[in-house]
């Protein structure tokens, strides 16, 4: 009989923790399959603020040395998993299910209905956080451990205020130095919670009281700080991040107000039914059915009851408060498809598609760059940039013109990667310092420094942000590497892409800004004549700003390139450029294609036809001569 | 001989076995022996130190803290030894006092802060000698050459104040202020900039280096551009934008530079592509009660005069003019800013009558082949160190800006001063120099650890003029440098600590109270 009761009760107890855990498991999915967190990592220059981490007690002092340090350190550390998408996704369920089981014991302590569905607020709010690519790793886990600190709070007797209060004092002693931003909503849930058991206001007013002190006490003794500076800590937010127009702040806000909200919640519910019992004339039932006094003797017997009836109460973990048959899958099935639900409504695939394009761009995954952006469309410029750069790569710039607003936006110097593939060296060095300031010190920023600075021979800053790799999660073995080789050759002449970009880069000084396009195109070449992507990069520029008479005189460079080939696309530009200037072809050393010169013609007819509308134009002709340059030189503004 | 007592340390326990009777009294013994083993090894290895031979190598050490004049009051010298070896020895000795010995597994060696300060200040105005032992892979100790330092008579201003920021080119998300203890190794903030909103705090200056009388200059887009004005513990804040402020030693002036500076980028410089102009720029002052601002005569409209440093008596204002291209309409900046040189000009100033004399020549940009920047006296009047430097007024962004030094006590009355290139320059970028309020230190910017980072340097000036070797700034972790991610600018002396606290300055600047600059 008692096994069968064990048993019964063990099922009774997977059953209800069987949802939650599903839904656990969903954000696990999504977060690694669907958000895919690898690319908060890199952050794309769009994702400000990314918390740096370094091995090593400078960095534990340095964090550690201001209030909130602990939650700092480990949160910065843990923003590190995400390196590894799979590894930061298991470690970010982690946190929302230590979130989960502590907002879910709080809302039990507060006499709330349904605490598994409330409960599961908490971590749908974070997980809304990363879906929409926010990265507030410091409010996170300053709020996770004021939650635990809650939760075990909650856990102590309802008759024993000595200890209540003992844990009461321990607990905001220990967020503020540890986790400061999260110190209000501790201490305000705190309050509501002794409101609504059993100790009235005084111990309420005393959370309240030690809430404010305490901080201002620790904050001057220990971190030597003035009220002020005390009270600007307390924000789980610095204001100078919220200036970058951070993402995710919505469910991060909505995360940090969720147990106070409920605290506010219970305590109107319980003056509702005060009133209500009143109105019945039922005060002194109300009173005792609210606030139970437990007298001293009778304790010691209501906790070995508590115990005993803990059993029976545990068969109602994770219930929905659903007794019928089955009603756990029921509950599994919404646990799952809620967090799924969540995903849809949060996401936010243009961001994603940027973060996606510029992640494949600076791993050199060409092709996945154009099927990202044929999947997902996007208007950015930067996305553009990365389209171009990745048909350069796959040999087909020269064939299909890149859409861009502005013929300008093919090299967008901002783009480090896009500066050092084609030589622009101090262009991107210049992009990257800005990016360190504005993305924080990420590792691969700080790896395409250490690039670009060998590459202009500054071995020993290139040295400085390589010892600063030898501290970072993930990237050491690659920097202690690269210190090797450097030690054994100074010179890296070995290094392909050092030599590379050596060869390539603009050796003539020119100040600015602004730099224009061609020009900065030009200097590349003058630099190193067979950089081929430079020269298709000019060309198409000249193509895209429709200067055909820069076009025709810069192909005759091709012979710089044995071999090269011109095509069609460029093959018409020429064309045009012989009707239009009256260029004998024999002159520009071209045989033209009858063809092309069909086509050419075909389309002037269309246009002639439209009026010379060129949208209208456009808009007959795009589906049979999308990849024709005559038909963008005619209708494009 | 720590053979022969190793081998009777061993022999021990088997004649212990062997007696049987007197177990505790072979216990005892074997601990004297043990510890005259140890006593002997470490005998052994400083008499094998004074059996080396002379022509025993120097040993390469990083930071290089060799042959250096050293102030009695700065923080351990801590270094990493680079040579290898499986243990490091160093003993540290001076004529009075007792010697520091560090013994460490690993190259880092750092030397206790209190034996350190204790040699340090016993010794002041003598020697200070450095002896290293290296263990090899042969278990032998091999002793390297002495490094032997001298510890000035003269202490250095107890404090250096300085900014920490990324080597940025248009933003500023990570900077702040901070002060460092030079004979500890305590650093703390003054102000950082994520207190207002991620502006930049920028140009500090103390009056005769005194942290309590200072300005510091702030840019803002929330709070606007304006000057904390530190007198005595309490902050005020002037609204408007000043460049290179220098307080008057004697009264509560302030010149300022009135300039608008343009960031350049070079495509193909190699150490540092920025690169900063200024397209106007004049010299203006103001008391610091009215904020009322009134043109120096130290230069007409078609010249561009900043730099402004105060002699020691108040009684000249130094400045760096030069003729503007960019007066020329036709002229571009990118034509234009190779050919702005700045010469080193004075302007007398009677302070009693608010009166300004006429400009006079220091010493030509002609004369000296280079631009003119960031004049620099002593406190004793009579040494100027500037920087020289290809073209401009910013030496921060040029490889090539050296420091040089003027002797004031040798020409003037019309005649240009005598100067010479000082010896504390290296290949790579000087500026930022900052003089200690006896006259025997400067603090300055170097990169000559590094293209980019900049450092800060301390060096002894003598009686003479002639430096010593300058020193980085000695830190904890004597790696500290090598992956410091934040660059040094703006190091200056303070003769203590600034006591205003970062509440305090920040109240001032939010506070909707301020006077504004009138510009005339």
């Amino acid at each position: 009989m008692f096994r069968c009761d064990r048993n019964a009760h063990a099922h009774a107890h997977w059953r209800g923790i069987f949802p939650s855990a599903v839904g656990l498991a969903a954000i696990f999915v999504v977060l690694w399959q669907g958000v895919d967190v690898g690319l908060i990592y890199h952050g794309g220059g769009v994702i400000p603020d990314f918390p740096a981490f370094y091995w090593g007690l400078d960095f534990a002092r340095e964090s550690l040395a201001r209030p909130g340090g602990a939650a700092y350190y480990v949160s910065s550390l843990l923003m590190q998993s995400l390196f590894l998408p799979w590894f930061g996704a298991l470690l970010l369920t982690l946190q929302s299910g230590i979130i989960y089981v502590s907002a879910r014991r709080c809302v039990k302590a507060l006499d709330l209905p349904a605490p598994d569905v409330l409960g599961f607020t908490a971590p749908l709010l974070f997980f809304g956080i990363y879906v929409r690519y926010g990265c507030e790793a410091q409010g996170v886990m300053d709020l996770t451990l004021a939650l635990a600190a809650l939760g075990l709070f909650t856990l102590l007797p309802a008759d024993r205020p000595g200890l209540r209060w003992a844990g009461l004092v321990l607990g905001l002693a220990l967020l503020y130095p540890v986790a400061a931003g999260a110190e209000a909503v501790f201490t305000l849930t705190a309050a509501l919670f002794e409101w609504r058991r059993s100790g009235g206001w005084r111990m309420s007013v005393g959370a309240l009281a030690l809430g404010v002190t305490l901080p201002l006490v620790e904050g001057w003794l220990i971190f030597g700080l003035a009220p002020e500076e005390v009270l600007a800590t307390l924000w789980p937010v610095a204001q100078v991040h919220l200036m970058k127009q951070p993402r995710g702040l919505v469910p991060f806000g909505a995360l940090y107000c969720l147990l106070p909200t409920l605290g506010l919640g219970a305590l109107a519910r319980d003056a509702w039914r005060k009133w209500r019992a009143r109105k019945a004339g039922a005060d002194t039932e109300a009173e005792s059915v609210l606030r139970p006094e437990i007298k001293p003797a009778e304790s010691k017997k209501l906790r070995r009851e508590s115990r005993e009836a803990g059993k029976t109460q545990s068969e109602d973990v994770g219930c929905f408060d659903w007794a019928w048959r089955g009603g756990w899958i029921a509950k599994t099935v919404l646990a799952g498809a809620i967090t799924v639900g969540v995903y849809f409504a949060a996401h936010d695939q243009h961001f994603k598609t940027l973060l996606a394009v510029d992640y494949y761009a600076c791993h050199e995954m060409w092709s996945k760059v154009l099927e990202e952006t044929a999947r997902h469309p996007v208007h950015d410029p930067f996305a553009a940039c990365a389209a171009a750069q990745a048909a350069f790569h796959l040999g087909r710039l020269t064939r299909q013109l890149p859409e861009m607003d502005s013929p300008d936006d093919l090299l967008c110097v901002n783009m480090s990667g896009l500066c050092l593939d084609l030589g622009l060296v101090n262009m991107a060095l210049h992009s990257l310092a800005d990016n360190v300031e504005l993305s924080g010190e990420r590792p691969l920023l700080l790896r395409q420094l250490v690039t670009a600075n060998l590459a202009v021979g500054n071995l020993p800053t290139a040295r400085i942000y390589l010892n600063a790799l030898t501290k970072v999660p993930f990237h050491a073995q690659w920097a202690r590497d690269y210190l090797r080789r450097l030690e054994a050759d100074p010179s890296l002449r070995t290094d392909k892409e050092i030599t590379r970009l050596r060869n390539i880069m603009v050796k003539r000084d020119v100040v600015g800004p602004p730099f224009p396009t061609d020009d900065l195109l030009g200097l590349l070449l003058n630099a190193c004549p067979q950089n081929r992507m430079a020269f298709e990069y000019r060309m198409t520029h000249r193509l895209l700003s429709k200067n055909l008479p820069a076009f025709a005189q810069t192909l005759k460079r091709v012979q710089d390139f044995p071999g090269y080939e011109v095509s069609p696309l460029w093959e018409e530009a020429l064309l045009v450029f012989s009707r239009e200037q009256r260029v004998p072809a024999l002159e520009i050393k071209a045989r033209f294609n009858p063809d092309l010169v069909q086509r050419l013609d075909q389309i002037l007819q269309a246009y002639e036809a439209n009026g010379h509308d060129a949208k209208a134009t456009w808009n007959q002709l795009r589906s049979k001569y999308a990849n024709s340059y005559f038909l963008y030189y005619l209708c494009h503004p | 001989m720590p053979i022969v007592i190793s081998y009777i340390i061993c022999a021990i326990p088997k004649l212990a076995r062997s007696s049987r009777r007197n177990i505790t009294l072979w216990r005892i013994a074997r601990l004297a022996l043990l510890i005259a083993a140890a006593a002997a090894t470490t005998a052994s290895v400083v008499s094998g130190a004074d059996e080396a031979p002379l022509d025993a190598p120097a040993p390469r050490i990083q930071p290089d803290y060799s042959d250096l004049i050293i102030p009695p009051n700065i923080a351990p010298l801590n270094f990493q030894i680079r040579e290898p070896g499986s243990a490091y020895r160093v003993r540290l000795e001076a004529d009075a006092g007792r010697p520091v010995e560090v013994t460490s597994s690993t190259p880092i060696i750092q030397f206790p802060g209190k034996a350190w300060s204790q040699l340090l200040a016993s010794n002041a105005g003598h020697s200070l000698r450095l002896d290293i032992w290296i263990k090899g892979a042969d278990a032998r100790w091999k002793r390297f050459q002495t490094i032997t330092n001298r510890i000035a008579a003269e202490t250095i201003d107890p404090v250096l104040i300085y900014r920490k920021i990324h080597p940025a080119h248009s933003t500023w998300s990570t900077m702040g202020l901070y002060q460092r203890q030079l004979q500890t190794f305590e650093e703390t903030s003054i102000l950082d900039n994520q207190r207002f909103n991620g502006g930049c705090c920028h140009c500090h200056t103390l009056r005769n280096n005194d942290p309590n009388t200072a300005t510091i200059a702030i840019r803002s887009l929330i709070f606007s551009n304006q000057l904390l004005v530190i007198n005595n513990g309490t902050v005020e804040t002037i609204l408007g934008t000043v460049s290179f402020p220098a307080w008057h030693p004697k009264a509560p002036i302030v010149a300022s530079e009135f300039s608008k500076p343009h960031l350049l980028l070079h495509t193909a410089r190699l150490n540092d592509m920025r690169d900063i102009i200024e397209s106007e720029s004049w010299l203006g002052y103001f008391h610091l009660d009215s904020g009322a601002v009134k043109r120096i005569p130290a230069a007409d409209n078609s010249k561009l005069a900043g730099s402004p440093a105060w002699s020691a008596d108040g009684t000249y204002l130094y400045y760096c003019c030069a003729p503007s291209p960019l007066a020329v309409a036709t002229n571009t900046i990118e034509d234009a800013y190779p050919q702005i040189k700045y010469d080193l000009m004075r302007i007398a100033y009677d302070v009693a009558k608010d009166r300004w004399g006429t400009p006079e020549l220091v010493l030509s940009a002609h004369t000296l082949g280079l631009s003119i920047a960031l004049p620099r006296l002593s406190p004793d009047g009579r040494w100027l160190f500037f920087c020289g430097t290809a073209y401009g007024c910013w030496p921060t962004y040029d490889p090539d800006s050296d420091l040089y030094e003027i002797d004031l006590h040798r020409g003037g009355n019309g005649a240009e001063f005598a100067w010479r290139k000082v010896e504390i320059s290296s290949p790579e970028c000087e500026s930022w120099l900052s003089w200690s309020s006896n006259s025997r230190w400067v603090v300055f910017s170097t990169k000559r650890m590094s293209p980019l980072f900049s450092r800060p340097h301390l060096a002894y000036v003598g009686a003479d003029g002639r430096c010593g070797k300058p020193f980085v700034l000695p830190q904890r972790d004597p790696t500290y440098y090598d992956s410091q991610l934040l660059t040094y600018t703006m190091p200056t002396l303070a003769t203590g600590p600034m006591r205003v606290s970062q509440a305090a300055l920040v109240r001032a600047m939010k506070n909707e109270h301020h006077r504004e600059l009138q510009l005339p």
